[in-house]
C-alpha cells in the first residue's frame, strides 16, 4: 500500500482504536462492578462466610467470631482481640481440614494451654477445646458440617475405679463428672479427708454431687472421689459465721443417709 | 431455537481480539507480507484459547486472565511495529508466561504447606540474586544480567516472585525480623548489582506488605523516613560510591530541556512523543517516536501514546488500575493470612511497577530503569509479571473454594 494512503487509513483508524479500547474499558469495569454485586449477595446470604467457628471467653461468656486462620493477641492486627492480654502473647491459629485449628505460638507465647496441651506442641483445637491464654479460659465452638474429627474427651484415667467405689459406694456414679473438662490431672492416692490440704483450681469442682457436710470436718474444704469440693449453702454459712448448735437438733445427715446429730 | 445471550465478559474478550486483530491487519497493509497475517491470526487465537480455556480448566478468573492476555497482544502488536523479530520474540514469551501463569496458579494452593521449603527457596534465591555481581553483564548502568547458552536474564526478577512467597510465609507466622532480614539481603545485592530501580520496587513493597500483615504505624513512618534519610544520604554520596549514572538521571528529571542533547535527552523525546501523538494518536504505523532511546523497554509508553493518543494511554493506566484492584478485591476477599499477603505483594508489585515507570516517562519521577509490566520487552520481566497473575489466580481459586465450603456449612446449619 501507497504511504500516503496507508497514512490517511491509520488516522481513520485511530478512532476506531479508541472506540475499541473505550469498550474495553466500559465493559471491564461493568463486569467487575457485577461481579462485586454478585460477591456482596453471596455475603448477605452467607453471613458466617470465611468463618469456621467461635471462640468462647468462659468467664464472660463474650463470642469471638474465628476465621480460618488469624492471630490471638491484644494487638491491633489480631483477628480475635484479647484486650488484657499480656503484650507479647500472641497465638497463631489456622484451620486445617481433616485435623482441626492447629494452635502455634509466637515468641514467649508458648506457654497457653489447649486441653492440657502447650502450644508450642502445635496441637489441634477441636470443637469443645479449652485454650488457657495469660488468664482467659477460652473455648472453641466449631460449626457443624466442618470435617474435622470429634474431640476425643482426653480423660486422665488415673482414678482406680474399684477403690473409689469401695469408698464411697453410694457415689459410683458421679464420680466421672468430677473429672469433666477442663481436666485436670486427678490424685489418685485417695487420703483421709482430715489430712487433706487445700488444693488450687477448687473453682472447677463439680457442684452437682450431693456432698454431705459433718460439723467436725473442715468447713472449707471436702476431698471426696477425686474431686475437690466447695461445700456451700446454708451449712456452709452457718459454720462460716460459728453459729451455735449445741441445741441438740439434727442437722446433717452421714454418708449413708442417716441423720445424726450435730 | 433460542439464541445464548453473550455474556459481558464474552463481549469484553471479542473487542478485545476485533482490536488486536485490527491491529494486525494494519501492519500487514503496511509491510504487505504473509508473516505479519499469520502473527495477525495466531495472537488472537493464542489469545481466544487462553481466555476461554484456562477459565474453563483451572477455574480462573476471566476478566484478570483477559485484561492481562489483552496488555501482552498489545505488547506483541507494538513490538512487531518497531521491530517484527522482537514481535515474536515477545509472543513466544507470552506463550510461555502463560504456561508458567498456570504452573503458579495450581502451586499456591500447596505453597504455604512448604515451610521448610520456603526458608531454601529464600537462600538459593539469595544465590541467585549475587551472581550477578560476579559473573553479571552491565546494561544502562546496572549489572544485574546473567547469560546461559545464549539466553539472558535478569535474576531480580524472577526473585520478585519468590520475595513475595517468602515474605508472606515470615509475615504471616508474625515473624518480622526474618522477613526484614531477608529483604534487606536482597537490597544489599541489588545496590551491589547497581539495580536502584528495583530495589526501590521490593522496598516499597515489603514495607507495604509489612504494614498490612503488622498493622504497624510505627512501622510504615519509620520505614518512610529511612527511605528518604537513605536517599538524601545517598545522593551527596553518589560520585564517591559509583553511581554516577544516578546522579545524571536525577538532573535529567530536575532539568530534561536544560540537558536535552545530553541526560535529558531520553525524558525530552518521550514528552515530545506523548505530546506530537496529542488526544487520539498518529496512528499504528504512522507515529514519529523512533528517537526515543530504549523505546522497546523502559519508554514503550510514549511509543504507544505517539500513536494511539493520550486517550489510549488514559485508557491503559485505567486498566492497570483494574488489574491492581483486582488482585486487592481478590486478597481481601481470601481469609488465609498467607494468600492474602501474596495476593496483595503481587498486586503491589505490578502498580508500583507500573507507576514508576509511567511516572518517569512523563517525568513526574527520575527514570529507574524498570519495564511496563507485560508490555516492554523482556522475557523475564514479563515471566514475572505472568507468575504474579498467577499468584492471584491461584488466590482467586481457593476463595472460590472456601465460598463453597460456606454454602456447605450454611446448608447443613440451616438443615440442622
Amino acid at each position: 500500500m501507497a504511504k500516503e494512503h496507508y497514512e490517511l487509513l491509520a488516522l481513520f483508524m485511530r478512532y476506531w482504536f479508541v472506540f475499541l479500547t473505550a469498550m474495553i474499558v466500559w465493559r471491564a469495569v461493568r463486569q467487575m462492578a457485577r461481579e462485586r454485586h454478585q460477591h456482596k449477595r453471596i455475603l448477605k446470604s452467607l453471613p458466617d462466610a470465611g468463618l469456621v467457628g467461635e471462640i468462647v471467653d468462659t468467664k464472660t461468656s463474650e463470642a469471638y467470631p474465628l476465621p480460618r486462620e488469624g492471630f490471638i493477641s491484644s494487638k491491633s492486627f489480631a483477628d480475635i482481640r484479647l484486650k488484657n492480654l499480656k503484650k507479647g502473647t500472641t497465638l497463631h491459629f489456622e484451620f486445617i481440614e481433616k485435623k482441626g485449628i492447629q494452635l502455634s505460638g509466637v515468641g514467649r507465647s508458648s506457654s497457653a494451654l489447649a486441653d492440657g496441651t502447650p502450644v508450642k506442641n502445635k496441637p489441634y483445637a477441636l470443637h469443645g477445646t479449652y485454650l488457657e491464654i495469660g488468664g482467659y479460659v477460652l473455648r472453641f465452638r466449631l460449626f457443624e458440617g466442618l470435617n474435622v474429627p470429634n474431640r476425643v474427651q482426653k480423660r486422665k484415667q488415673t482414678v482406680d475405679v474399684q477403690s473409689v467405689k469401695e469408698y464411697s459406694p453410694t457415689l459410683e456414679n458421679t464420680w466421672v463428672y468430677a473429672i469433666e473438662p477442663p481436666q485436670y490431672e486427678v490424685d489418685n492416692n485417695i487420703k483421709s479427708e482430715l489430712e487433706y490440704t487445700v488444693p488450687q483450681n477448687i473453682d472447677y469442682a463439680v457442684q452437682d454431687i450431693e456432698m454431705q457436710v459433718y460439723e467436725e470436718e473442715s468447713p472449707e474444704v471436702l476431698y471426696q472421689d477425686g474431686a475437690y469440693f466447695k461445700p456451700i449453702g446454708e451449712e456452709y454459712y452457718q459454720q462460716e459465721n460459728n453459729i451455735d448448735y449445741s441445741d441438740g437438733e439434727e442437722y446433717f445427715e452421714t454418708q449413708n443417709g442417716e441423720q445424726e446429730n450435730g | 431455537m433460542a439464541k445464548r445471550r453473550k455474556s459481558l465478559i464474552d463481549k469484553l474478550v471479542l473487542t478485545i481480539i476485533l482490536f488486536i486483530f485490527s491491529g494486525f491487519i494494519m501492519l500487514m497493509l503496511k509491510n504487505m507480507d504473509l508473516q505479519t497475517l499469520i502473527i495477525g491470526i495466531a495472537v488472537p487465537l493464542v489469545f481466544l484459547s487462553s481466555s476461554m480455556l484456562i477459565p474453563k480448566l483451572f477455574s480462573a478468573d476471566k476478566l484478570l486472565l483477559s485484561l492481562v492476555n489483552f496488555l501482552c497482544s498489545l505488547g506483541v502488536l507494538i513490538l512487531y511495529r518497531m521491530n517484527p523479530q522482537r514481535g515474536i520474540n515477545h509472543a513466544i514469551n507470552y506463550f510461555v508466561g502463560l504456561i508458567a501463569m498456570v504452573i503458579v496458579m495450581l502451586s499456591v494452593k500447596y505453597l504455604s504447606k512448604l515451610k521448610r521449603l520456603s526458608l531454601l527457596i529464600g537462600v538459593a534465591s539469595l544465590v541467585l540474586m549475587a551472581l550477578p555481581a560476579v559473573i553479571g553483564r552491565e546494561v544502562g548502568g546496572a549489572k544485574a544480567w546473567l547469560k546461559f547458552g545464549g539466553v539472558s536474564f535478569q535474576p531480580s526478577e524472577i526473585v520478585k516472585v519468590v520475595l513475595v512467597f517468602v515474605n508472606a510465609y515470615f509475615l504471616s507466622k508474625s515473624k518480622l525480623l526474618m522477613s526484614v532480614l531477608y529483604t534487606g539481603l536482597c537490597l544489599v545485592m541489588l545496590v551491589l548489582q547497581r539495580d536502584l530501580g528495583t530495589a526501590l520496587l521490593y522496598y516499597t513493597v515489603t514495607l507495604a506488605m509489612m504494614f498490612i500483615a503488622l498493622g504497624s504505624w510505627l512501622l510504615l513512618i519509620s520505614g518512610v523516613a529511612g527511605a528518604v534519610g537513605v536517599a538524601v544520604f545517598g545522593y551527596s554520596m553518589l560520585k564517591k560510591i559509583g553511581f554516577a549514572h544516578l546522579e545524571r538521571r536525577l538532573q535529567a528529571w530536575l532539568n530534561p530541556w536544560g540537558n536535552y542533547q545530553d541526560a535529558g535527552y531520553q525524558t525530552v523525546q518521550s514528552l515530545l512523543a506523548i505530546v506530537n501523538g496529542g488526544a487520539f494518536g498518529l496512528g499504528l504505523g504512522a507515529g514519529n517516536a523512533y528517537t526515543i532511546p530504549v523505546k522497546e523497554t523502559d519508554f514503550i509508553f510514549p511509543f504507544i501514546v505517539n500513536e494511539f493518543g493520550i486517550i489510549f494511554g488514559i485508557s491503559l493506566i485505567v486498566i492497570y488500575i483494574i488489574i491492581f484492584m483486582r488482585g486487592i478485591g481478590v486478597a481481601m476477599r481470601c481469609n488465609h493470612q498467607m494468600h492474602s499477603l501474596m495476593a496483595i505483594g503481587s498486586s503491589l508489585f505490578l502498580a508500583v511497577q507500573t507507576f514508576v515507570i509511567i511516572g518517569g516517562n512523563i517525568n513526574m519521577f527520575p527514570i529507574t530503569g524498570v519495564t511496563l509490566p507485560f508490555i516492554s520487552y523482556g522475557g523475564s520481566s514479563l515471566l514475572s509479571g505472568m507468575c504474579m497473575i498467577g499468584i492471584i489466580q491461584g488466590v482467586e481459586n481457593i476463595n472460590k473454594e472456601h465460598i463453597l465450603q460456606d454454602e456447605i456449612l450454611a446448608d447443613i446449619g440451616e438443615n440442622a
